[in-house]
Order: C-alpha cells, then structure tokens, then sequence
C-alpha cells in the first residue's frame, strides 16, 4: 500500500514550475484562485497544500491586490495565478516592489488569450489611469493575459510600464473598454521603461474599432519619472488592432526625449483587421515623434499588415530604421534604411 | 546631462542606505538623454469628452466562460475575456 501523500507530491510539482520560470532563486509562493471556482478540484487542493505557512503567512487568497501586498520587495516573491475565472483588480495595481513575479498557471505558450487573466470591470475611478502600473525593478510576468474594461476617461492603458528590467513572456495586452475606443491618448501599453523585455506577446485587440484618430496600439511616452523607454525590446511579438481610422498606429512615440538608446522589434507581426466593415488601410505602421534624436526605433525583420507604408517623412519617420521583410525603398540587402515612400 | 542611474524602489537587503544599482553607460556610446527636470502629471487627462458613465463595462459569465459587455456606437457587443 502506498503511503504517498498525493498533495505532496502536487506542492513538489508545483514547485518545479516556478523553478523552471524563476530560476531555483525563488522566494514565498503564493497561489491566487478566484473564489466563484470554488467546485474546481484545483481550488481544494491548492487550499489544502498552500497552508498559512509556520511564521502565520497567509499563501492561498483569492485577491490578486492582497496576494501582491503579502510579497517582499526583493525577495524573489512569486504569484501564481489560477486560470480559469479571472482576476479582477479594483483600483489600478501598482507593482512598485522589486523582483516580484507574476505566473499564470496557464499551461504556457500561448501569444494570445493565456487563460489566466488579471482583469476588471465597471467604469473605474479617475485615479485608475492604467489596470497595472509598474515601477519596480527585475518584476516578470508570464502566461497572464491583461484584459482592461475600465472605461473613465482618465484610464488609459491596461499596462502601464515605467519600471526597469521586466520581462513579459507569453502575455496579452489589451484595452476593451469602450471608452479607449474614442480616446487619442488611450494605448493598451503605455511604455516608459528601463530594459523592459517582451517575448511572445499580443499587444492590442482587433475585436472592436477604434474610432479614434491618430489612436495606436503602443505608445511610447514619458511618465512622471522623466525616464525614457530605453532599450527595450519585443521579440517575436503580435500586435493588432480594428480600425475605421487610416490615422491609427501601431507604434507612436509621444515627442523627442521618449526613447533613450533604443526601442528594438525583432521579428513583430504588425497586424491590422481591415476586411470587416469599417476596417481601414492604415497609412503607416510606425509614428516616430518629430524630429526624434534622443533615440531610435529599430524594426528587424518585421511585417506590417493592411497599411500603406510602414512609416513616412510626412507621419514621422525621424529615427526608424527597418531592415528585412518591410520593402524599404533606400539601401542594400542587409542595410537598415529609414523608409521614405 | 547626468549618468543613467536605475534605483530600485526598496534597498536590497545588504546593499547601501540608497539601494541603487547604478549602470554606467559603456565608454562608447553616447551620453543618455535624461531631463533633469520632469514634471509630467500623474493623472494623463485625455483630450476627450469622458463617455456616458452608462457605457461601463461588465463582466458577465455564461457556462464557465467570461465575457465582458461592451457598450460600442454599434450596440452591444460580448467579448470573451
């Protein structure tokens, strides 16, 4: 007869994932499920291994705002999140603590719709100007769809990012209230970072048109802190979007000083649903910003999809090089050219 | 012009009263671009109109499943989440 104690054996592979995603430095776990899938099988047994650990910390909850304000900045703390009913955040989550990590508990891989979702719902408040904000440094977010339906004026984005050192793998970025719709200054991410990482990811929705002018998909734009997004990266990412406005972007840097060294693409599909009606031709995939010197925009190997050119001297090509795959009409195989059409 | 400096928002246990990690910039390239003085509001007040506070979203379940209700110019539309 066996004497294996099966919730063991399920904390131990529980365990082995975050060591596979975090590395064998990891802090506390903590698990965050939602209390509606309380018949799950998953939600019992994750109750009965994540036991208020021996110092009385709490490690099984079921708000994600609460699971967060239990980690330790620095601690290599690590949040995983179930994924069947989402998580819903009630005011905009400030992710200021260093090296806190954020895990699906999807079963990884996916660009789009991971299947653990942060989330939420109803208007929001004025101070809700993003779902997720982060400033903390060496955070990591992975397998987690960030979905926003706040629809104040005053929020903006679904991710927010000014922090340094993030990586996103595996992750969807999307605005779906029907305010971001109509607001020029809406973009599902918002980014002001310092070596932010995104791997694999979908930025953008195409379910529902912007009906906006000059809206975009990415916008890259200083925060409070005045730092630049500087040397970020997007590898192997989607973006996509549903527009009746030629003047959407995907890519729009807000003025010269947003970008410090570079913001390099590396391999993006720029995707824009056009066939349905109201879906346009855009006329550019990237909105450089006026007279951009402070940095540069790197497009290696990327495809822009129903637009008319992927960037021009009239939109605002300054400092946007492509290379490979984007029908530069300057330069030799190999060379980056910046597009002029 | 200054050094790029990236701090962390709490000192690391064992790292100095600032808690900094500071990376300097290779001798080759180029001073960063860093504003001494940057006074960006917090709170980005968007140059429209705030929509009818009836357009909130909501999330709905149906057999398992989320959907969020989306109030569009078209009518209402159901998303899975």
């Amino acid at each position: 007869m066996s004497t294996t104690n099966g919730n063991v054996l399920y904390g131990r592979g529980l365990l082995d994932a975050v060591a596979s995603a975090i590395g064998p430095n990891f802090g506390r776990i903590f698990v965050v499920l939602n209390s509606s899938d309380y018949a799950d099988e998953q939600y019992q047994t994750l109750a009965e291994v994540m036991k208020t650990d021996t110092d009385g910390v709490v490690r099984y909850f079921t708000d994600l705002a609460t699971a967060y304000a239990a980690t330790q900045s620095n601690n290599n703390d690590v949040i995983c999140l179930a994924a069947h009913t989402s998580h819903k955040v009630t005011s905009m989550l400030t992710v200021s603590k260093s090296r806190v990590h954020f895990l699906g508990m999807d079963s990884g891989g996916r660009f789009s719709n991971q299947r653990a979702i942060v989330s939420n719902s109803g208007a929001g408040a004025s101070t809700d100007v993003s779902m997720i904000k982060v400033t903390g440094t060496g955070c990591t977010f992975r397998n987690i769809a960030f979905k926003n339906n706040w629809t104040v004026a005053q929020n903006l984005s679904a991710v927010l990012e000014y922090g340094n050192n993030s990586l996103y793998k595996n992750c969807s970025i999307q605005n779906l209230g029907s305010a971001h719709l109509t607001n020029v200054n809406a973009a599902p991410l918002i980014l002001a970072a310092g070596d932010a990482e995104f791997h694999e990811c979908n930025i953008g929705a195409d379910t529902l048109q912007t009906t906006v002018a000059s809206g975009q998909v990415l916008l890259i734009k200083k925060g409070s802190s005045g730092q630049a997004a500087t040397r970020c990266l997007f590898n192997n990412c989607i973006f996509r979007v549903y527009t009746s406005q030629s003047t959407t972007a995907f890519v729009r840097v807000a003025a010269d000083g947003d970008i410090d060294r570079d913001v390099t693409f590396r391999n993006c599909e720029l995707l824009n649903f056009k066939t349905s009606s109201g879906g346009t031709t855009m006329a550019v995939a990237v909105a450089s910003a006026s007279g951009l010197t402070s940095g540069s925009m790197y497009f290696a190997n990327c495809h822009a999809f129903n637009c008319t050119d992927f960037a021009t001297a009239a939109v605002g090509n300054a400092a946007t090089l492509v290379i490979g795959g984007t029908s530069p009409t300057a330069g030799s195989d190999g060379i980056a050219v910046q597009p002029t059409a | 012009m200054s050094e790029e400096v990236l701090v962390d928002a709490q000192p690391a246990p064992g790292t100095d009263a600032v808690g900094a990690e500071v990376v300097a910039p290779a001798a080759e390239t180029p001073a960063p671009v860093v504003e001494a003085t940057v006074s960006a509001p917090e709170v980005i007040v968007p140059d429209v109109a705030p929509v009818s506070p009836s357009f909130t979203n909501e999330v709905v379940t149906l057999d398992g499943e989320e959907f969020v209700k989306v109030t569009t110019a078209s009518g209402v539309v159901l998303v899975r989440l």
